[in-house]
């Protein structure tokens, strides 16, 4: 059986001042996957990243890469690994061809190879005509598919992506969660931290949430969405209701946001006809209905409420 | 991975760190590489040719000779611990240091990277010192050997000196006031100008307790074949320096919190 493409156990991380950056977290991550690792801000997230590419100082657990001990074989661990980091963190004044022809370098390409696969990844990222220009003049939506050549550089078996879509165009995100789906369909295991929860429920077969530097759930994607114990609807009206404040709903909740909308909040896996057939009785003519946000996203918040709750309790 | 293999990928990282900068310093040669030449021309113009007419000679040889090897060394000096200071600074302050920290490099490749990259610098700046010089001296190399082993030890032991530097800086001006007020100081002391030896008690002794004292004279030495100390002292000398820092810079890159925290 082929070692977990990341294995990591007991892994905790203390910062200066006692701030508690990761306590105690155990991951594995098959070969092959696309795992989506979500926190709000401050969670452990980019800790739990820089303990796995070695940018920050392993102080209790272990992680491993492929098999490899990223304390005692780092040569070895990192090689197998590409980081796109969340902030931009190449030399400004390079030409984005040396840049990444550098890094290739660091990986122990030759100059050929670093040169040849710069070519190709210019080429695929869209940058074949900036190659000369110093990355200083890039688009915030460049200098990331920058950081993604960079990363990918070595071809490396496992990608490491701490937000990559943050500050990018809607046309550029939908190219980019292609070139993703493409990488892992060739194999490239994918760990991807994001905000955007769409692109989490989109892309990630897997999914962890993170919050206090704890791993606070974690399964496949449907899975952790079958969680959901509740759905927000929202409701369109063809004509204002005469008194929205006085509907009641025997099956959920309803909230009156306008003259024309209402949201109703329903359990999971109600049957929605006789929540219809309520608001068809009180008078109101339905003339558009959706589900409100995002599902991943109200699960999410569903999760970081209940462990709000068990730390006041 | 394989003996070979693992030779191969350090090859290839250490040229990429090298290249990486040497690329940065020749990018900016006017401010890297033209105040030592405009430094030394300066010097050899003013006091070497003008004010040297009236001095003669001192050990034996013209003044504007006498000066050079210290102002070669100087230039030396300045650039191998300036360049990588300055090299891990800025990587560190725009945070491109973690392109290499994610990297399957040691921490010695890292030290042997950036180090070689900075010697480079010195020995540049040096050689174009050497070169701008010949119009004002009618030299006569007496050691070639110890010329090239003195300037290439100095280029590496400050390379070094240089890199603990950068590692500790946390602004641009602590990557320069080391080399601004106290090395550029030693060499001024450490007899570039006047032989040591004609210093009255207790002066003499106490210019004698400054390291760059030795690099210059045994770079004299091997560059005129005159000077206080043998170069063969000074060779030996640096060569154990040489050791020593290479070992501290290792060991504070590879547990340093100022690179991994």
């Amino acid at each position: 059986m082929s070692a977990p493409a990341i294995a990591i156990d007991d892994l905790a991380k203390r910062y200066r001042g006692g701030r508690v950056g990761l306590d105690g977290v155990s991951l594995h991550v098959e070969p092959g996957a696309f795992f989506g690792l979500l926190g709000p801000n401050g969670a452990g997230k980019t800790t739990l990243i820089g303990l796995l590419t070695s940018l920050l100082r392993l102080e209790r657990g272990t992680v491993r890469i492929f098999g490899h001990d990223v304390a005692r074989e780092p040569v070895a661990a990192r090689r197998l690994v590409g980081l796109v980091p969340q902030e931009v963190n190449f030399n400004s004044f390079e030409p984005v061809g040396e840049i990444i022809e550098t890094q290739g370098a660091y990986y122990g390409l030759s100059p050929r190879q670093a040169r040849r696969r710069t070519d190709e990844l210019c080429e695929r990222l869209g940058l074949a005509d900036r190659r000369r220009q110093t990355a200083w003049g890039l688009s915030g939506g460049f200098k990331r598919r920058l950081l993604l050549a960079r990363a990918l550089v070595h071809q490396p078996r496992l990608l490491v992506l701490d937000e990559p879509t943050a500050g990018v165009d809607l046309e550029a995100r939908h190219d980019l969660w292609t070139l993703l789906q493409e990488l892992n369909a060739d194999g490239v295991t994918i760990l991807l931290t994001t905000h955007y929860l769409e692109e989490a429920e989109r892309l990630c077969r897997e999914l962890a949430i993170i919050d206090g530097g704890r791993i606070i759930a974690r399964g496949g994607t449907g899975e952790l969405l079958r969680g959901l114990r509740f759905q927000t609807l929202v409701v369109e009206l063809a004509e204002p209701l005469a008194r929205p404040g006085e509907l009641a709903l025997s099956a959920g909740t309803l909230r009156p946001v306008d003259a024309h909308t209402l949201e109703v909040d329903v359990p999971r896996g109600t049957e929605l006809n006789p929540v219809f057939a309520e608001l068809t009785a009180a008078g109101a003519r339905i003339a558009g209905l959706r589900e409100k946000g995002n599902r991943l996203e109200t699960r999410f918040l569903e999760l970081l409420r209940e462990r709000g709750g068990e730390g006041a309790a | 991975m394989s003996p070979l293999h693992n030779a191969a990928l350090y090859w290839y990282a250490w040229r990429g760190l090298v290249v990486k900068q040497v690329r940065r310093f020749l990018r900016g040669w006017v401010q890297n590489l033209l105040p030592s030449l405009v430094t030394a021309v300066l010097f050899l113009a003013v006091l070497g040719h003008l004010v040297g007419r009236e001095i003669g000679t001192l050990g034996g040889v013209p003044y504007a000779d006498f000066i050079l090897p210290g102002l070669v060394m100087l230039a030396v000096v300045t650039n191998a611990y300036g360049n990588s200071s300055l090299a891990l600074f800025g990587a560190r302050l725009q945070r491109h240091i973690e392109e290499i920290l994610v990297a399957p490099m040691p921490a010695w490749l890292l030290v042997a990277g950036f180090a070689t990259a900075g010697v480079l610098r010195g020995l540049l700046a040096g050689a174009l010192v050497l070169a701008v010089a010949l119009p004002f001296s009618d030299l006569q190399l007496h050691h070639a050997g110890a010329v090239l082993g003195i300037a290439l030890l100095t280029a590496v032991l400050f390379s070094l000196a240089g890199l603990i530097n950068g590692l500790y800086a946390r602004s641009f001006d602590h990557t320069s006031v080391i080399s601004t007020f106290v090395l550029t100081p030693l060499i001024y002391l450490g007899g570039l100008f006047y032989p040591v030896e004609r210093l009255a008690d207790p002066w003499q002794g106490i210019a004698q307790l400054n390291p760059l004292y030795y690099v210059i004279e045994g770079f004299r030495h091997g560059l005129l074949g005159v000077s206080a100390v043998a170069w063969t002292t000074t060779f030996a000398v640096l060569a154990a320096a040489c050791v020593l820092v290479a070992g501290g810079a290792w060991y504070l890159l590879a547990h340093s919190r100022r690179l991994r925290s």
